[in-house]
């Protein structure tokens, strides 16, 4: 029977607590919508089909009508690995990786941890004195957003008018209400090109005075795969830029209102900050910054005993309700900040899985670490907090705190 | 601290990589290696970096206290082996609550350790094998009778004779003495090993050490492949030398072992195939001097690992009521030995490379199967059978045999029984162009899978085997590169 389960979730209403809608989701292996897209909600299911080699992520791919639109991308443009199945991920991804992480650098994060533990401190300090502050805008928000503007050398002056366009541009059709939304899709397009402008010229830039940051390597390396081409560079650059900063605000944010609302978790935290790492896991899965992401089926994939994803149909994968399945995790709606097996979805799986997952981890892990230890008895001023527009990318754009005190670093 | 990690659920997403960059190293696309025993200033990146596995590949081990708590009045039970399937029914014994006295014997001086490492980081690494000792995910509070091998066994007296002439009696049995490497079969010179033990990776280091000017493997096996693979990464010039028309036919077919040719030739490998070693030849202290092969052709060389595959170590089973021969300890899907009757013997199991098991997939057949992961899931077949509440469901073994092996920079993952398959279907890439996936065919139906550097996509070839779904399959796959081939398996 054709549900509207999905459009009752993306509609902004849902914002603060779209849960029990996840557990209707999870009422059959797939659950498909009257626009003929397939939502899954299933922890097994998502994680075989992010592992199924007859899933696609290249828009190109889908039935034409469907809530992923073919057609998307430009003509001429290079679309980003996010977007790419193979060999071109691999490729692309592989380019991107070598000034990134392992194999060829095994260190690359480790080695920023001194950097975000600066910036952390810093905008920590700011709030010296203060008893009540916004944490995204003063923590959650600069300290990812500085961080990936250090990695793609950008200066931190231009940071703000770019977060803002980025804003817009991660809009993507498949997690609108109505996909075909004439005035998301003129914001988006907009968005796009002001972010194209400024990464064209920032490369060039680059080009000419590159720098020590992984963008400037990016452009210069003659690697095993070879140069990445003009538009190859852009779409990364990009892609990198709101991957890096989109996701990593909601972590912070989401993990400090978790902590906020069981306090027994907070003083378990304070006194063994040993516990941050799991912490920050545990926020992964129950308030994953990414809850959606969208497959197409390149072949009938059968779900369950009954279920089949025909050719060509539009997946949505929801990573967040498969992070609550009762079947996998024991009382999931708990925030145990000491669960065992949490190997929750909320970076994705398969060969997608997410690029910077280990940066997102570090910086909400030294966040958190930082601001438990530095705040003195910080309590919420508005619960639930007012959340993003996006339904995919969910989190608060702001939370309202108030402390005593904000002790010396 | 000690720590391990279960490589076949590894998918080599690397975090561990990132979180501990001293701990742990990504080869390639997805081959990781790890120090299994982190000094303990790391223990917090080495904690971040278990939590942030994907797959919860990681196991942190505990110290193996003795609890000093009086065993409860409990069966005895008596594990002879003590390696990995030892090791892990012994803990998932524990883990089931079983409370009473439990004792390990095992042959080697050594507490169980890791042995896939030994020709693998232990060559290309240096990694030094006395550092493998497996981690334990909880105390075990076991007696380890260690350095002393089991000889005979009573099945009526319920009694294990030592190599010492001591007895150790039980109530609940289990068998997990494994294989040891076959010989060479002719006579070997100084300077001709095999690699089974760690005295056996010790004794291959210090010659290695030496700077041999020329090795010969001797098998193109998963652990011949491995052992040249590392050699070469050492800058050794290394021959391997394989009876066969490809390295790895039996296991894995001609395609891909064709495949795995030329990888070995690509980063310099002499390689010799349909050729046998007819003889070592050694100077006059009887040190390997040259070897002699089949093709006519004489190669010098002062160091030679044979690599032909394993012997179960059966032999001291002879004489018992156990149904044992060289296909290892006949067993039901439970685990239970049989008797010569074929009937289950009492209180009697067994696990590891020497359980010969039936498999839904094979009716009617009995299959041993050496590899990792069939030892850990078998361990828990037998745990839960022998602390099983009356009345409490049987759980069969029917997990799927599944295995990996790097060599030559490229990860390969396997699931089912690709060896027993007459054809073969490439459904992801092309074979000898970077990653692919290969489905394995016995007749109509799926029977098994092997990905190169594709590991991601194994959780679905897993599915397909388990359901043996039809053959030749007819799935369209996202990748673009895909040149889908149906081939005979060419034996």
């Amino acid at each position: 029977m054709a549900s509207t389960l999905l459009k009752q979730i993306l509609h902004p209403d849902s914002r603060p607590h779209p849960w029990d809608l996840y557990a209707d989701l999870r009422r059959e292996p797939v659950s498909v919508q009257d626009d003929g897209t397939h939502v899954v909600g299933g922890y097994e299911e998502i994680t075989a089909l992010l592992r199924d080699p007859r899933v696609s992520v290249d828009p190109g791919k889908a039935a034409a009508g469907g809530r992923i639109r073919t057609g998307t991308q430009e003509p001429g443009q290079a679309p980003p690995f996010l977007v790419r199945d193979n060999p071109a991920h691999d490729r692309l991804r592989g380019q991107a990786m070598r000034h990134f992480g392992p194999p060829e650098l095994p260190g690359g994060v480790e080695g920023l941890r001194t950097m975000v533990e600066d910036l952390v401190r810093d905008r920590i300090d700011r709030l010296t004195g203060r008893t009540e502050f916004d944490l995204v805008s003063e923590v959650a928000y600069p300290v990812p957003v500085l961080v990936i503007c250090h990695l793609l050398g950008i200066p931190p002056h231009d940071a703000d008018a770019l977060a803002h366009s980025s804003e817009d541009a991660v809009r993507g059709p498949e997690f609108q209400v109505d996909p075909y939304d004439p005035e998301v899709t003129a914001a988006r397009t907009h968005a796009s090109q002001e972010l194209g402008t400024y990464f064209a010229a920032h490369i060039e830039r680059l080009r000419e005075n590159p720098g020590e940051d992984m963008l400037s390597r990016m452009i210069h390396d003659d690697g095993p795969r070879g140069r990445m081409s003009t538009p190859e560079l852009l779409n990364t650059a990009i892609t990198l830029f709101v991957g890096g900063h989109e996701t990593t605000v909601n972590l912070i944010a989401s993990c400090m209102l978790l902590l906020l609302r069981h306090p027994d978790q907070l003083a378990r935290l304070k006194a063994d900050p040993s516990l941050t790492a799991g912490a920050i896991e545990e926020t992964l899965r129950m308030e994953p910054s990414v809850h959606m992401r969208a497959r197409i089926a390149v072949d009938d994939i059968r779900v369950g005993d009954h279920h089949v994803i025909p050719r060509g149909s539009s997946i949505i994968l929801n990573i967040a309700a498969g992070n609550r399945d009762p079947r996998r995790f024991p009382d999931p709606d708990t925030f145990d900040i000491t669960r065992p097996d949490n190997a929750h979805l909320s970076f994705s799986g398969g060969i997608h899985y997410c690029f910077g997952a280990a940066l997102g981890r570090m910086e909400g892990q030294i966040a958190v670490r930082r601001l438990v230890q530095r705040l003195v008895v910080p309590r919420l001023l508005q619960d639930p907090p007012p959340y993003r527009v996006p339904a995919d990318l969910r989190g608060p754009s702001a939370l309202h705190l108030a402390v005593d005190d904000v002790r010396a670093a | 601290m000690r720590i391990s990690v279960d490589l076949n659920r590894c998918e080599g997403y690397g975090q561990c990589v990132f979180a501990a960059p001293s701990a742990f190293t990504l080869h390639g696309l997805e081959a990781l290696t790890y120090v299994p025993n982190p000094a303990d200033e790391m223990r917090d990146a080495v904690h971040r970096a278990a939590l942030a596995c994907p797959v919860r590949a990681i196991t942190v081990g505990v110290e193996d206290e003795p609890t000093r708590a009086a065993p409860r009045q409990d069966r005895h039970v008596v594990v002879v082996g003590a390696s990995l399937a030892g090791l892990r029914t012994a803990e998932a014994l524990r883990e089931n609550g079983f409370a009473g006295p439990l004792t390990i014997i095992g042959d080697e001086p050594h507490r169980p350790y890791d042995r896939p490492p030994l020709t693998k980081a232990c060559v290309s690494e240096k990694l030094a094998p006395d550092l493998l000792e497996l981690p334990v995910t909880r105390p075990l509070d076991a007696r380890f009778l260690l350095g002393t091998a089991a000889v005979g066994l009573d099945t009526e007296r319920r009694s294990v004779v030592l190599a010492d002439g001591g007895t150790v009696g039980y109530d609940t049995l289990v068998i997990a003495t494994g294989t040891r490497a076959r010989p060479f079969p002719g006579w070997v010179p100084e300077g001709v090993l095999t690699v089974r033990t760690r005295d056996d990776a010790e004794d291959l280091q210090r010659r290695l050490a030496r700077q041999p000017r020329r090795v010969v493997v001797v098998g193109a096996g998963f652990l011949g492949g491995e052992l040249a693979s590392g050699l070469r990464e050492l800058g050794l010039p290394v021959t391997l030398v394989e009876a066969q028309a490809t390295p790895l036919q039996g296991p894995l077919g001609r395609t891909v072992g064709d495949v795995v040719a030329g990888l070995a030739r690509s980063t310099g490998v002499d390689l010799r195939l349909g050729t046998t070693v007819d003889e070592f030849v050694a100077d006059e202290k009887h040190a390997l001097r040259q070897v002699r092969l089949s093709d006519g052709e004489t190669v010098d060389a002062d160091l030679a690992v044979v690599a032909l595959g394993a012997v179960r170590n059966v032999e001291w089973l002879a004489g018992s009521a156990v149904c044992a021969d060289a296909g290892g300890v006949h067993c039901d899907e439970l685990c239970r030995a049989l008797d010569q009757e074929r009937r289950p013997l009492p209180d009697v199991y067994a696990a590891g490379d020497i359980a010969a098991l039936p498999h839904p997939l094979f009716p009617g057949r009995r299959l041993s199967v050496e590899h990792w992961g069939s030892a850990v899931t078998q361990a828990r077949t037998v745990a839960h059978d022998i602390t099983r509440e009356p009345g409490e469901e049987r759980l069969p073994h029917v997990e799927l045999p599944s295995f990996w092996s790097t060599q030559f920079g490229v990860n390969i993952k396997g699931v089912g029984f690709p060896g027993a398959a007459d054809r073969i279907a490439v459904v992801q890439g092309t074979p000898g162009q970077g990653s692919f996936s290969v489905l394995y065919g016995l007749g109509e139906r799926t029977i098994g899978a092997v990905t190169f550097d594709n590991g991601r996509n194994l959780h679905h070839y897993i599915s397909l085997v388990r359901e043996q779904a039809p053959f030749p399959p007819g799935f369209a796959t996202s990748d673009e590169n895909t040149s889908p081939a149906l081939r005979p398996i060419g034996c």
